[in-house]
C-alpha cells in the first residue's frame, strides 16, 4: 500500500477515535442530543464525500445534493418492497451508478463551467422527480414504520466512519496522487501519465455513494418525502462552505466545519434562519477570499516540510 | 522492434488548425541515443510537432511511429507510459506542491517502473538531485524561479522513465550563466541515462552545440536536415534567417 | 391545440420572454467581458430592480415605467461602485491564480445567497405583486394586456439602442473591443478602466430595469433571480461569451424553446426544459452556438 507520511492516517485515527466516542450519545443524552448527533454526523459524512472529488482534484461541485435526493428517492420508493438492510446499500449504489453514467460528459467541463453545470444538473433531475411524482398524482410521500431514533444515529455514524474512510483512502492511494495532479494542471498531469479522466470518474463515483445513503437515512429520519424539498440546492452549498470553512485538503476539515455550521444552525435555525443563511454566506465569502485553505490550514498545521494548499 | 530500426519515425506529418497548416508534410527519423535539434522561428510549427508527438493534439495527416509501433490517436497519458515525455515551452508547474511531489508523481505514473511511492520517490530524489535542484527539494513549486521551473520541467519528464525526452525551449528566458549550466545537466543526464532527445530551441548556438543533427522548420515545413555546420550554412537556412542573430 | 401552437399569442409570449431574457443576459455578457468571471449573483439585480418597482408603485402609485430610470440609475451606480470598490482589486490579484476562477463562482453565489436573504429578512418571503396597465389589447387574433406590450416595447427599444451604441458610438466600440480582446484593447488606447467601470454600470442597469419590467406581469420575490441567472447563463454560453448579437439570437431561441415546450406539455415543464437546455449546452457546446474560442484554462 502507498503511503503518504504519518499524518494523514494518524488524523484519520483520530477522527474514528472520536466517532467511536461519539456513539455514547444515545446511551447517556436525550433525543433532542441524538437528533443535533445525527445532524453533525450527515455534515461529516456528506461533506467528506464532497472534499474527495471537489478538494482533491479541484472540480468543485455545487450539485452534489443530487445524489442524496436520488438516494432519499430510492428509500422512499422502495419501502414496504425491500427492508432498509437493502435498500440502503441500493441508494448508494443508485447515486454511484448515476455519477458513473454522467460522469464522462459532466467532467470534460472543466472551472467555473463544471460548477454551475452540476448546479444545474441537480436542480434539473431535481424538477424532473418532481413531474415523474405529479405523473403519478403525487406531490408528496409519507412513509411509515421506519426505525427509531438511536438506530438512525448509529446508521448515520456508520456513515460518517466509511466515508472518513473512503476519504482517507482516496489521498493516501495513487488516486490522490493523480487527483492532486489533475488540481494543479491537468493538461501536464495527463501528459505525464495520470490517466486524469478515469481518475476523475473514480473520485466523482467515490464522492456519490455515500451521500446516496445519507439520503436515504434522512429519508427515513423526516419519513416525509418532498422532492423540492430533498433536491435543495443549500444541502449541496452546506457541504462547500463546511469544506472551505473547515479546510479541504485536510481529512480533519470536515469535522471542523461541520461543528461550526452545525452550532451556528443550532442557534439560529429554528428562531432567524434568513439570519443564519446570510451569515454562512458572510462566512463563505470571507473564506473564499482570505482563508482559502480553511481553518485546518491555517491554523492546525503550520508550514511543514510538504506544503499543503 | 530491431537495434537498427529508428527510435522515432514521423511520416508525412501534417496538422490543420481551421485552414492553417501548422505542420505540412513532415517527415523525420530519430534513432535511439541521439539529441536531435529542431530550429524554426515563430510559426514554424515546433510545438505542434512535439504536441502531436506526445498525444496533446492529433494529427490531420500522416503518421508517428514509436518503437515501430503507431502512436497517433492514444491519449497523452497512455503514449507517455510507452516512454515519451515532453515539457512545456510555458512551464507548467504543479504549483502548490512541492519539487518532491512534482516529480514523484511523474515518477509514479510515467513508464510506471515504480510500484511503491516510496521508490517512486526515492527515484524522484535521484533526479532532482542530478537537474542541481536538491537545495529546494521541499519547496512548492510555484516559488522556484524560472531557471528552477525549467529544471523542474526537465526532471519531471526524465521521473516518467520516458526514454524519448521532448524539451520545448527549456533555455529560453536564462541568463548566459544559466544556459550553460542546463547544458551540461542535459548532456550528462542524456549519457547517463541513455535517453533520446529532440530538443526545440532559439537560443541558436547552444542548440548546435549541443545537437547531433537539426532539423529546421519553416511555416510548417522541413527545410533542411543534417548536421549542425551544414545546416547552418545551407542556402535556404540563410535566407530564411536574414537578420536573425545566430 | 394547433391553433394555441400557431396563435398569435403564444408567439407573442415567446418573444416577450425572449426579450427579457436578452436584456439580462446582455447586462451579463457586458459584465463577463470585463471580469472574466462569471456573476451568479446577476439575477439578483433583476429581483432588486422588481422589488423597487413594487414599491414605488405599491407606496407612491409611481409607474414603473418611470421607475425603471431610477432603478436603472441606482444599479449603474451600484455596479460602478463595487468595481471601483471591490472587482477592480480582485481582479488584480486574479490574474495570477486561474484557479481562482471556480473560488470566485464561489465568492458570488455566497454574495448572492446573502442578498437574497437579506431581502428576505428586511421584507418577507411571500411573493408579491402589483397591477398596473392590465387592460387588455386586440392585436390581430391576440389578446394582450398592456403591460406585456408595454415592456416588451420597452425592452426591445433598449435593447436596439445599447446595440447600436456598441456598433457605432465610439465608447461603445471600445466597450465591445475589451470584451472581445482585451489585450489588444489595451494595446490601442483603449482606457481599460473607464469602459469597464461603464461596463459594469451598464451590465447592472439592464438587469435591473429588466427586473422592473418583469415586475409589471410577474409576482417579486427574493428567490425570483436565480432562474433568470441561469437563462441568461443559458444565453451567453449559447450565443458565445461576449457576443452581443449572438446573445440576443440565443435568447430567442431559449425563449422560444420554453414558451413552445410548455405549451406542448404543461407549465411545470418550463424549469425542466430550462435546465435541460442549460446542461446540454455546456456539456456538448461550451463555446456556444456562435462563439469562437472555448475558454482556456
Amino acid at each position: 500500500m502507498k503511503r503518504v507520511p504519518q499524518p494523514v492516517t494518524r488524523d484519520l485515527a483520530l477522527i474514528l477515535g472520536l466517532l467511536a466516542a461519539a456513539g455514547l450519545v444515545p446511551l447517556v443524552a436525550g433525543d433532542y442530543w441524538t437528533g443535533v448527533g445525527i445532524a453533525l454526523l450527515m455534515a461529516i459524512a456528506l461533506t467528506q464525500s464532497w472534499s474527495i472529488l471537489s478538494s482533491l482534484s479541484g472540480y468543485v461541485s455545487l450539485g452534489h445534493v443530487v445524489f442524496y435526493g436520488l438516494g432519499a428517492y430510492v428509500v422512499v420508493a422502495s419501502w414496504g418492497s425491500l427492508p432498509i438492510a437493502v435498500s440502503l446499500p441500493v441508494a448508494a449504489l443508485a447515486a454511484a451508478a448515476f455519477a458513473f453514467v454522467i460522469g464522462l460528459p459532466v467532467l470534460r467541463v472543466r472551472g467555473p463551467y463544471f460548477v454551475i453545470l452540476t448546479f444545474g444538473l441537480a436542480e434539473l433531475v431535481k424538477f424532473c422527480v418532481i413531474a415523474i411524482e405529479a405523473a403519478q398524482g403525487r406531490a408528496s410521500r409519507l412513509i411509515l414504520g421506519t426505525p427509531g431514533l438511536d438506530t438512525l444515529f448509529f446508521l448515520m455514524l456508520a456513515l460518517a466512519a466509511l466515508a472518513t474512510l473512503l476519504a482517507w483512502g482516496a489521498r493516501v492511494t495513487r488516486l490522490g496522487h493523480g487527483l492532486r495532479a489533475i488540481r494543479e494542471n491537468e493538461e501536464a498531469a495527463q501528459t505525464l501519465g495520470v490517466p486524469v479522466a478515469r481518475y476523475k470518474l473514480a473520485a466523482f463515483v467515490l464522492s456519490a455513494a455515500i451521500p446516496g445513503a445519507v439520503g436515504g437515512v434522512m429519508a427515513l429520519r423526516a419519513t416525509y418525502f418532498e422532492p423540492i424539498q430533498v433536491f435543495d440546492p443549500m444541502v449541496s452549498f452546506s457541504m462547500i462552505a463546511m469544506a472551505i470553512i473547515g479546510g479541504g485538503d485536510d481529512l480533519r476539515g470536515p469535522l471542523i466545519g461541520a461543528i461550526v455550521l452545525g452550532t451556528l444552525s443550532e442557534l439560529l435555525w429554528a428562531s432567524a434562519p434568513q439570519l443564519y443563511m446570510i451569515i454562512l454566506g458572510l462566512l463563505l465569502v470571507i473564506f473564499v477570499l482570505f482563508v482559502p485553505e480553511g481553518i485546518c490550514g491555517r491554523l492546525l498545521r503550520p508550514a511543514p516540510p510538504m506544503a499543503r494548499r | 522492434m530491431s537495434m537498427d530500426q529508428p527510435l522515432l519515425q514521423v511520416r508525412d506529418l501534417g496538422k490543420n488548425f481551421g485552414g492553417v497548416h501548422a505542420l505540412d508534410n513532415v517527415s523525420v527519423d530519430v534513432k535511439a541515443g541521439v539529441i536531435l535539434g529542431i530550429m524554426g522561428a515563430n510559426g514554424a510549427g515546433k510545438t505542434t510537432l512535439f504536441a502531436l508527438i506526445a498525444g496533446n493534439e492529433t494529427p490531420s495527416s500522416g503518421e508517428i511511429l514509436f518503437r515501430c509501433r503507431s502512436i497517433v490517436g492514444l491519449r497523452p497519458d497512455q503514449i507517455c507510459r510507452r516512454g515519451v515525455a515532453r515539457t512545456f515551452q510555458i512551464v507548467r508547474p504543479f504549483a502548490g506542491l512541492t519539487v518532491l511531489e512534482n516529480v514523484t508523481t511523474a515518477a509514479m505514473f510515467g513508464a510506471g517502473l515504480h510500484a511503491s511511492h516510496a521508490g517512486a520517490q526515492a527515484a524522484a530524489a535521484e533526479i532532482i538531485g542530478e537537474v542541481g535542484l536538491a537545495g529546494r527539494i521541499h519547496s512548492p513549486a510555484g516559488e522556484l524561479t524560472l531557471s528552477g521551473q525549467k529544471r523542474l520541467e526537465l526532471a519531471r519528464a526524465v521521473a516518467t522513465g520516458a526514454t524519448l525526452v521532448m524539451l520545448d525551449e527549456v533555455l529560453a528566458g536564462l541568463t548566459a550563466t544559466e544556459v550553460e549550466e542546463m547544458l551540461v545537466t542535459i548532456r550528462s543526464i542524456h549519457a547517463r541515462r541513455g535517453l533520446t532527445l529532440l530538443v526545440i530551441e532559439h537560443v541558436m548556438r547552444a542548440l548546435m552545440r549541443l545537437s547531433h543533427h537539426i532539423v529546421v522548420l519553416h511555416l510548417g515545413r522541413k527545410i533542411a536536415e543534417g548536421e549542425p555546420e551544414a545546416v547552418a550554412a545551407s542556402d535556404e537556412v540563410q535566407r530564411v534567417y536574414f537578420g536573425e542573430a545566430a | 391545440m394547433l391553433d394555441t401552437l400557431l396563435s398569435g399569442q403564444l408567439l407573442f409570449a415567446a418573444v416577450a420572454i425572449s426579450a427579457t431574457y436578452a436584456l439580462v443576459a446582455l447586462g451579463l455578457n457586458l459584465v463577463y467581458g470585463t471580469m472574466r468571471l462569471l456573476n451568479v449573483a446577476h439575477g439578483d439585480l433583476v429581483m432588486l430592480g422588481g422589488y423597487g418597482a413594487f414599491w414605488a408603485f405599491s407606496i407612491a402609485g409611481i409607474s414603473p415605467l418611470l421607475t425603471l430610470i431610477a432603478v436603472a440609475a441606482a444599479a449603474a451606480a451600484l455596479g460602478m461602485l463595487a468595481y471601483r470598490g471591490l472587482f477592480r482589486g480582485l481582479l488584480a490579484s486574479q490574474r495570477a491564480a486561474a484557479r481562482l476562477e471556480s473560488n470566485s463562482l464561489l465568492l458570488f453565489f455566497g454574495l448572492s445567497i446573502i442578498i437574497q436573504n437579506a431581502v428576505a429578512l428586511a421584507v418577507s418571503a411571500t411573493p408579491r405583486g402589483y397591477e398596473y396597465l392590465s387592460n387588455v389589447v386586440q392585436l390581430g387574433n391576440a389578446a394582450l394586456t398592456g403591460n406585456r406590450l408595454a415592456a416588451l416595447a420597452i425592452a426591445v427599444a433598449l435593447l436596439a439602442a445599447i446595440s447600436l451604441f456598441l456598433r457605432m458610438h465610439l465608447f461603445g466600440l471600445a466597450m465591445r473591443a475589451l470584451i472581445e480582446h482585451r489585450e489588444a484593447a489595451a494595446v490601442v488606447g483603449v482606457d481599460i478602466d473607464r469602459v469597464q467601470l461603464a461596463s459594469f454600470g451598464l451590465g447592472f442597469g439592464t438587469a435591473a430595469v429588466a427586473g422592473a419590467l418583469v415586475s409589471m406581469t410577474e409576482q417579486v420575490s427574493p428567490f425570483m433571480g436565480f432562474p433568470f441567472t441561469i437563462a441568461a447563463f443559458v444565453v451567453i454560453i449559447m450565443g458565445g461569451l461576449g457576443r452581443i448579437g449572438g446573445g440576443i439570437a440565443a435568447a430567442l431561441v431559449l425563449g422560444v424553446i420554453e414558451t413552445y415546450g410548455v405549451a406542448l406539455t404543461s407549465a411545470s415543464w418550463r424549469s425542466i426544459l430550462l435546465y435541460g437546455v442549460f446542461v446540454l449546452v455546456l456539456m456538448f457546446r461550451p463555446q456556444g452556438l456562435f462563439g469562437r474560442r472555448a475558454v482556456v484554462r
